[in-house]
């Protein structure tokens, strides 16, 4: 009945939280809708494209959230308890699968793959696929901290947050590894120099 | 550039300048500012990685699958099932339709049945005393000062040879003399008095003074 629907889509996401609690599935619709594809994404990224984990960890995630709805912080902004968990088990998917090695030939699969394009991509593939073979090489928290910062388009605040350290230092961490990725980057961009 | 020496504020200013400007279009006074944080090659390369970065962000775009809401939507449900009934939905107006009607009917029967009043009268005891036959007497003696122990009863005497006559005092006392017949009836009321009562001791269980009460009378 349209008097009594309620319209989710203008509610916060700390008052759809709320209504989870309580078994709304529609709150957990609109929910899933907001962050479904920016955290698979998120996850895809930091698992060095490996769909079908990232789709795991997705599915987990979200899980969570349905078994524990009130291990939700009501004082925090929802999107960033989300992404700590998220982060939360990146970290821990690196610890138990020592990912890093299984990055190292997934590397030599996509460079094989990127000489079969054609050139006009070529340029934009090639920076690419050394961007993420550069971020492959970083500590997981770097690589989490450029993800964040770049790709989620997040504040230094709220990546203090997730990653529990002061602002300062997440400045500081971003320019020192910006400024290491452009000289190691600029090789593969003749316009970077 | 030493990361020791700069502050968030020129962290965040150097930043914003890499986003938005090539060093070529740097205005000279910022050329200055910048020159003491990094060199021009530095910079450039810096902010040719934050332009590619923009470009490259664009494309990773992949969607969920839909097996996962699904697998999501069933563990909801489980986490959420409410046994039996209480599994039937039902909407909010149908719920307020059904207590409106009840209220309503309730209502009704209510206001169509008659409201029955009893009257209660309260009862009076009255007492009506009988006159003494007057064809014999019944003396006896009645105590001048109360008896205060068992050992002193009431003396009984048959000297007038009269049926029933007990003489306390020079007084009739028999069944018949309303005097008797008055204390008696005091007596009663007390000891009913007495074993009636609420919140102090009875005399249900205490025969002592229930033969006291008797005797005294």
């Amino acid at each position: 009945m349209a008097l009594f629907k309620k319209n989710y889509s203008t509610k916060s996401d700390e008052e759809l939280m709320s209504l989870l609690t309580r078994g709304g599935q529609s709150a957990f619709d609109e929910l899933y809708k907001r962050y479904s594809k920016p955290l698979l994404n998120f996850f895809f990224r930091m698992l060095n494209n490996d769909r079908e984990k990232a789709e795991d960890l997705l599915h987990d995630l979200f899980l969570k959230i349905i078994e524990k709805p009130d291990s939700f912080d009501g004082n925090k902004k929802f999107n960033t308890w989300f992404y700590t968990l998220a982060s939360n088990m990146i970290k821990n998917e690196y610890r138990s699968r020592q990912i890093r090695n299984e990055h190292e030939k997934h590397t030599l699969a996509n460079v094989n793959e990127l000489f079969e394009l054609n050139s006009e991509s070529f340029d934009k593939n090639l920076f690419n696929n050394r961007l993420e073979s550069e971020l492959k090489k970083m500590d997981v928290e770097m690589k989490t901290l450029f993800n964040l910062r770049f790709l989620e388009e997040m504040s230094i605040k709220q990546i203090a947050e997730i990653m529990n350290c002061p602002e300062g230092t997440v400045k500081s961490r971003l320019f020192y590894l910006t400024k290491q990725l452009s000289k190691k980057l600029s090789v593969y961009k003749p316009e970077l120099n | 550039m030493n990361m020791e020496t700069t502050s968030n504020t020129d962290l965040d200013k150097l930043e914003e300048l890499l986003h938005n400007k090539m060093f070529d279009k740097l205005s000279p006074a910022e050329k200055q500012w910048v020159a003491n944080k990094l060199s021009e090659e530095e910079y450039t390369s810096m902010s040719a990685l934050y332009a590619q970065i923009e470009v490259s962000k664009l494309s990773i775009n992949i969607e969920p699958k839909a097996d996962t809401k699904l697998k999501l939507n069933n563990a909801l449900a489980i986490k959420f099932s409410k046994p039996g009934v209480l599994k039937l939905k039902m909407p909010v107006y149908q719920s307020v339709a059904v207590a409106l009607i009840f209220f309503l009917v309730g209502f009704g029967i209510n206001m169509s049945r008659p409201v029955e009043t009893k009257i209660v009268h309260s009862t009076v005891q009255v007492i009506k005393y009988l006159p003494s036959p007057q064809n014999h007497k019944d003396l006896a003696k009645v105590a001048s000062k109360p008896i205060k122990s068992n050992t002193k009863r009431k003396k009984y005497s048959n000297s007038n040879s009269v049926n029933n006559l007990h003489t306390i005092n020079n007084v009739a006392f028999t069944d018949t003399n309303p005097e008797v017949i008055r204390q008696q009836e005091i007596a009663m009321t007390n000891i009913n008095r007495v074993r009636n009562e609420q919140n102090g001791s009875s005399m249900g269980g205490d025969t002592l003074l229930q033969k006291m009460l008797v005797t005294v009378y």
